[in-house]
Order: C-alpha cells, then structure tokens, then sequence
C-alpha cells in the first residue's frame, strides 16, 4: 500500500519533469553550442558573396553596401578575435577592454553579436551597438561602433552580426567619463541578409 | 585535440584568465579547510545562508553607490556568521533553523531593493550573475586578486596555528570548555573565517552554489579517511584539483564557471564514494 501511495506521488513529478526537458535541452543547446555553431558557419561562409542589405543610416544618399564587405580572408592580422572564442572567454574580454580600456586602444578587434541601434537624445544622435551575451544569455554587454560617416551601411536591428574596427576611447559630450567603440569598423557578416 | 591545445594557448595569453586560476585555487583551498569543521558541526549550509546574506548586503551597497563595496559586504557577512555561529550550542534558535531565517530574509531583502531602487537596466542579468557566478571570476582585477591571496594566507595560517583548538571546538565543544579553553573565542573565529571566504567565493561559483565548496570535499574525504587531519589534508586535494579541472573545462568549452567546478565536485565525491567502498573506509 505504501509502495502504490508513493508511485502515485511520484508519476505526477516524472511527467511534469519529462514536459520541461525539450525546452531546457534547447536553451541549453542554444546556450552551449551558439558559439561554435556560428563559428563553423562563418568559415563555411567565407567563399560566399555577400547580398546588399537593409539601410540605416543618416546619410540620405542611397549607397551600395558591397564596397564595404571583406571577404574575412582579405582582412589583416586582428590583434582580438572574439570570434574564436567561446561565450565566457568573450564576455571576460569585453568586460576587461570597457574597464581597463588603455590596454587595447589602437588594437584591432573582431567582434560577433546583434546589432542594436539607441536614439540618444542629448547628442542627437544613435549611437550603433554591438550586443555580446554570456553563456547563459542572462547578462549582455554592448560593444559600440562606428562606421565612417556616409560611406556606412547599417544592418537591420537584432541581426546577427560580425564587425571588425579598431578600439578607442572617445569622449562623452556633456559627460565626466569616456566611452569605449569600435572605429573604422567594417562589417564582415550580416547574418539576416 | 590540437584545436583544444590551440584554443588554450590563446586563453592562457590573458592574464585575467591566470587571476581566474590563481584566485580559484585560493578559494577553493580555504573552502575546504573550513568545510571539514562545517560538516562536522552541522552546519553545512551555512555557506548558502551567509552567501544570501552577502547578496543583500551587496544590493544595499550597490543603492548606497558604495564604490568598493568588498569591505561593506564582508562586514555584513561576518556580523551575521558571528550571530549565527558564536552562539554556539546553547544557541535559542539552533543550527538550520537560524541558517534559513537569516538566509532567506536577507535574500528576499536583497532583491527587493534592488527591484524599488535599482541602478542599473540589467536588474536580471545583475542578479543572475551574482547568484550563480557565471563569469564573475574571469572579471577579477589586480587588486582583487591580491586581496583574495592575502585573505587566503590569513585563513589558511589561522587555521594551522590554530589546528588543535579548532578540533576541539568541532568535535566536542562542551569537553574543550570544560578543560580552559576559550570556546566563544574560537566559534568567534570560525564564524569570521567564514564568513571572509564566504565572501571571496561569491566571484567563483556565485551565491547559490558556494555550499558545494564547503560541502563537497569535507564529505569526498569522509569516504577514504578517517582521522580529522587525513580528512582535511584529502578535502584541500579534492577541493583545488577539481576547482582547477572546472575552471579549464568551463575556460575551453564556454559553460558557466560556477556550475562546472559543482560537477566536478559531484563527480569527485562518486569516485570517492566508490574508493571507500573498494578501501573499506566510510
């Protein structure tokens, strides 16, 4: 009797577990392998042409973005590549080039993320972000960037991106501290295109 | 394999990552010199209840814009380790029951501030990474690591110059007071001690997981040996050398640091199990 009774507590737990499963196995998935997974696609992706893209700009003149886009075997020697690392090992660089930035200003960085764009009301301005998650996507951190004036093409919102450019510290009009970016930056890939 | 070489060679060229290695091991060495005593003195989760309390008292910190909030934490977190351990036995609330009223209320305390007056617009990834310490310790500075070296020397010391008394005191504290010794003094110490390392763990596994640090290696241990100083001696061996093997896995395969060591630790404490099995040990 007692062995029934506790059989019939413990089904009820079994299933509920068995139901949540897929859907942890996903974000697990997701979470433990996006890396890679990104990784194997862009070397898969380095033979292919790149297509024109959504435009967001300030520029009012309509500008074919194939100019910009470099094959990633064009480009030079990059002093950071964030593109070969993994989730932590991404987020702890990040981290460490916003807090201690004099280290990597003029070094060449490549970067991998979504792209996300902020209207910045005192400079007028929006100012273009590179959003970079940690393994477990429960904190994020923003690289800037900056293409040069006109001549940028920028990619539409949330998609997934890979930028190269040069780091520097930039001052904030109207504020104590600086900012931390990319500049002179190039888009290499433009998953949503 | 070679990609595996590969990818190490290029981690190990940041320092952060070496501060993570070296500050790791520390912790994880003074985690399992006090979490012998702990165990023994049922008070195995007094890790996750004073890491609660670090939480809150680090959301208090953080609304007060305290810049170097360590300090603040930590003597919030030794204020309550002394509450709860220097009592001793004749405590009124004893043992789990104070550990857990402590424990919830300064989380719940903690997390409720940060909710009315948080600082910043990542409230869950704030909280999420203290809580489960995903990279907290590949962000570590120079200074911290520093601290953290000159904190650990200081437990580790106390804790040799003090072996004997702290036996006493773990295995039978009314014996110890009867024969002079000064037990209040001592359940002082502990409760100092650990609330320090306590506090430096937070960046390694985060709030949630510090409990497996203290826990892990006393018990692994526990299966082999017997005497308390082989006990000890095996759990600093267990607790550094899966601390190191967690944080070159999570390092190399991109998972979160504190979660990983905490598998290692269960597996350890499998293979210990087994080995006293086998041995005819505990």
């Amino acid at each position: 009797m007692k062995m029934i009774v506790k059989v019939i507590f413990l089904l009820p737990v079994l299933l509920l577990t068995g139901c949540n499963m897929s859907e942890n196995r996903e974000q697990g998935a997701k979470n433990g392998t996006t890396v890679h997974e990104v990784i194997n696609n862009q070397i898969e992706d380095t033979n292919q042409s790149m297509e024109g893209s959504n435009r967001k700009s300030n520029s009012t003149d309509e500008i074919s973005s194939d100019d910009l886009r470099v094959d990633v075997q064009e480009v030079g020697d990059v002093d950071y590549d964030l593109t070969k690392m993994n989730s932590d090992m991404v987020y702890a660089t990040v981290y460490q080039m916003i807090s201690k930035p004099d280290k990597y200003v003029g070094k060449t960085v490549r970067v991998e993320g979504f792209y996300y764009a902020f209207y910045y009301e005192e400079t007028g301005q929006y100012h273009h972000y590179c959003i970079i998650q940690d393994a477990m996507a429960c904190c994020g951190q923003g690289m800037e960037f900056l293409c040069e004036d006109s001549l940028c093409v920028y990619p539409e919102e949330y998609a997934d991106i890979v930028l190269e450019g040069t780091f520097e510290v930039y001052p904030k009009s109207g504020e104590n501290n600086a900012g931390c970016r990319l500049a002179n930056v190039t888009l290499i890939e433009n998953k949503k295109e | 394999m070679s990609d595996i070489i590969e990818k190490a060679n290029l981690y190990f060229q940041y320092s952060f990552v070496w501060y993570a290695l070296i500050v790791g091991v520390l912790i994880a060495l003074c985690a399992s010199l006090l979490g012998v005593t702990l165990v023994l003195k049922r008070f195995s989760f007094i890790g996750d209840g004073l890491s609660h309390v670090a939480f809150g008292a680090m959301a208090v910190a953080s609304i007060l814009n305290i810049s170097n909030n360590m300090w603040f934490i930590m003597l919030v977190t030794v204020m309550c380790a002394v509450l709860l351990l220097r009592t001793g036995q004749n405590a009124k609330i004893k043992g789990d029951a104070a550990i857990a009223m402590i424990s919830v209320g300064a989380l719940a305390i903690g997390y409720l501030f940060m909710n009315i007056f948080a600082t910043g617009p990542n409230l869950s990834g704030d909280v999420c990474s203290t809580l489960f310490g995903s990279t907290s310790i590949l962000t570590l500075t120079e200074a911290q690591v520093k601290l953290c070296a000159v904190l650990s020397v200081i437990v580790v010391v106390l804790f040799i110059l003090f072996y004997n008394k702290i036996f006493a005191v773990t295995f039978d504290e009314v014996f110890a007071k009867a024969t002079g010794l000064k037990t209040e003094f001592y359940n002082l110490l502990i409760a100092v001690i650990t609330a320090v390392i306590i506090v430096l763990a937070m960046n390694l596994v985060g709030s949630l997981l510090i409990s497996a640090l203290v826990i892990f290696p006393a018990l692994s241990a526990m299966r082999i040996f017997k005497s308390f100083l082989s006990v000890t001696i095996c759990a600093v061996i267990i607790s550094v050398f899966c601390a190191l093997i967690g944080i070159f896995v999570s390092i190399l395969s991109g998972t979160p640091v504190g979660a990983t060591i905490v598998v290692v630790y269960i597996l350890a404490f499998a293979i210990s199990c087994v080995i006293g099995k086998v041995t005819g040990g505990n």
